[in-house]
């Protein structure tokens, strides 16, 4: 079942990888943000591109037949990299910047905290960079309007717990969740902007997923399972389902979750990518490809366990 | 070089001003050209850098 899933992130690994500033001689080495450092178009990257970070310590760790990735002294090498441009592209405060210079965006600094802070871990690197000025603002900082942001931060402070080993991060990161799970409505869902949609509570489940994994308890584990069943009220058998209903539009699925607690709705989005009929990393953007990447090559590896 | 927030702002000011006449646009172009491409020792070229499989291989 879990073959699609890494046929197509090692499809997309040699793109992802080509969005990296390879040189080690360049300033921007480790800068995943070609119209920053290659194209030169932009005068600040968006840190959202260093999530890539994850993708190459997932693969340098990964054993699966046909990862010429995996234990490669390159992937490793671009990855300590990748990470450090991120922790320089912070601004003071400890956040960083998505979409305009100074701009403290609350999506990328907890969306791509969580990936530096999973790949610190797998690269066996903890003390590389300090993320604690970051855990700190985060934990300041909500968008109680946007669920999947608020499950990234929780996520991420509960990473940056576990690095530190300083206990303000895990009761920011439990404060986090607590607030998020009283905003999930009865029907299961989680608020995306005053409303519910497939895609993001997709997401926002794999980020619990990955909260569950690190520190599990029941009421997270019914809610996840209350928000997987939500969303199999709208799939179709092939993993499909209307966007024009939800509050944002989203065509995406995120499978992470469905991986860990629910074969049935993997099964569908199975289904749905065997037969191209769901969207895939391949159909995304550059700047939606590699969060959706590393999910599915999270689904194989749970999937494969 | 790579672009900064004055460059930026310089370069969409006049992009908008002078840049609206054609004669303007083609002296920038000639004069990117110039600093970007023929100045370089490693000349710019967009559509590079991407991934090769030989960029797996340790280099001396």
């Amino acid at each position: 079942m879990s073959d699609i899933f890494i046929r197509i992130v090692l499809a997309q690994a040699p793109r992802i990888i080509g969005f990296l500033d390879r040189t080690p001689e360049s300033e921007t080495y480790g800068c995943f943000e070609r119209y920053y450092w290659h194209y030169k178009l932009i005068d600040f990257p968006n840190a959202r591109f260093q999530e890539g970070a994850l993708l190459l310590a997932l693969l340098f760790k990964s054993k699966a037949e046909e990862n010429l990735f995996y234990q490669n002294e390159n992937i490793h090498d671009w990855c300590i990299a990748a990470i450090k441009f991120w922790a320089r592209a912070r601004n003071r405060n400890g956040s960083v910047n998505e979409v305009y210079p100074f701009e403290n965006s609350f999506c990328a600094t907890a969306m791509s905290a969580l990936a530096i802070s999973q790949a610190l871990p797998l690269l066996e690197k903890k003390d590389l960079i300090d993320l604690r000025k970051t855990g700190e603002w985060l934990a300041k900082n909500d968008n109680l309007e946007v669920s999947n942001q608020q499950a990234a931060a929780a996520a991420a402070l509960l990473n940056i717990y576990f690095l530190s080993g300083e206990a303000r991060f895990l009761e920011a990161a439990e404060q986090k969740l607590s607030v998020l799970l009283k905003c999930q409505e009865k029907s299961g869902f989680f608020p995306e902007y005053g409303g519910f949609d497939i895609g993001y509570q997709s997401l926002t489940l794999s980020l619990l997923t990955k909260y569950y994994k690190r520190k599990a308890s029941d009421t997270l584990l019914n809610s996840i399972r209350e928000g997987i069943h939500f969303i199999l009220s709208y799939l179709n058998d092939k993993g499909h389902y209307d966007p024009a209903i939800t509050s944002r539009k989203t065509q995406f699925l995120y499978t992470y979750a469905f991986s860990v607690f629910d074969k049935n709705a993997l099964q569908k989005a199975v289904r749905g990518l065997e037969a191209n009929a769901i969207l895939n990393p391949s159909w995304l953007d550059d700047r939606y490809v590699i969060p959706l990447t590393i999910d599915y090559l999270e689904s194989y590896l749970e999937e494969k366990k | 070089m790579r672009m900064n927030t004055i460059g930026l702002l310089s370069l969409r000011l006049f992009n908008i001003t002078f840049g609206r006449l054609s004669f303007c646009t083609k002296i920038l172009r000639v004069i990117l050209v110039k600093i970007l491409i023929k100045n370089k020792q490693e000349k710019y070229v967009a559509c590079a850098k991407y991934f090769d499989w030989q960029d797996l291989k340790r280099k001396p």
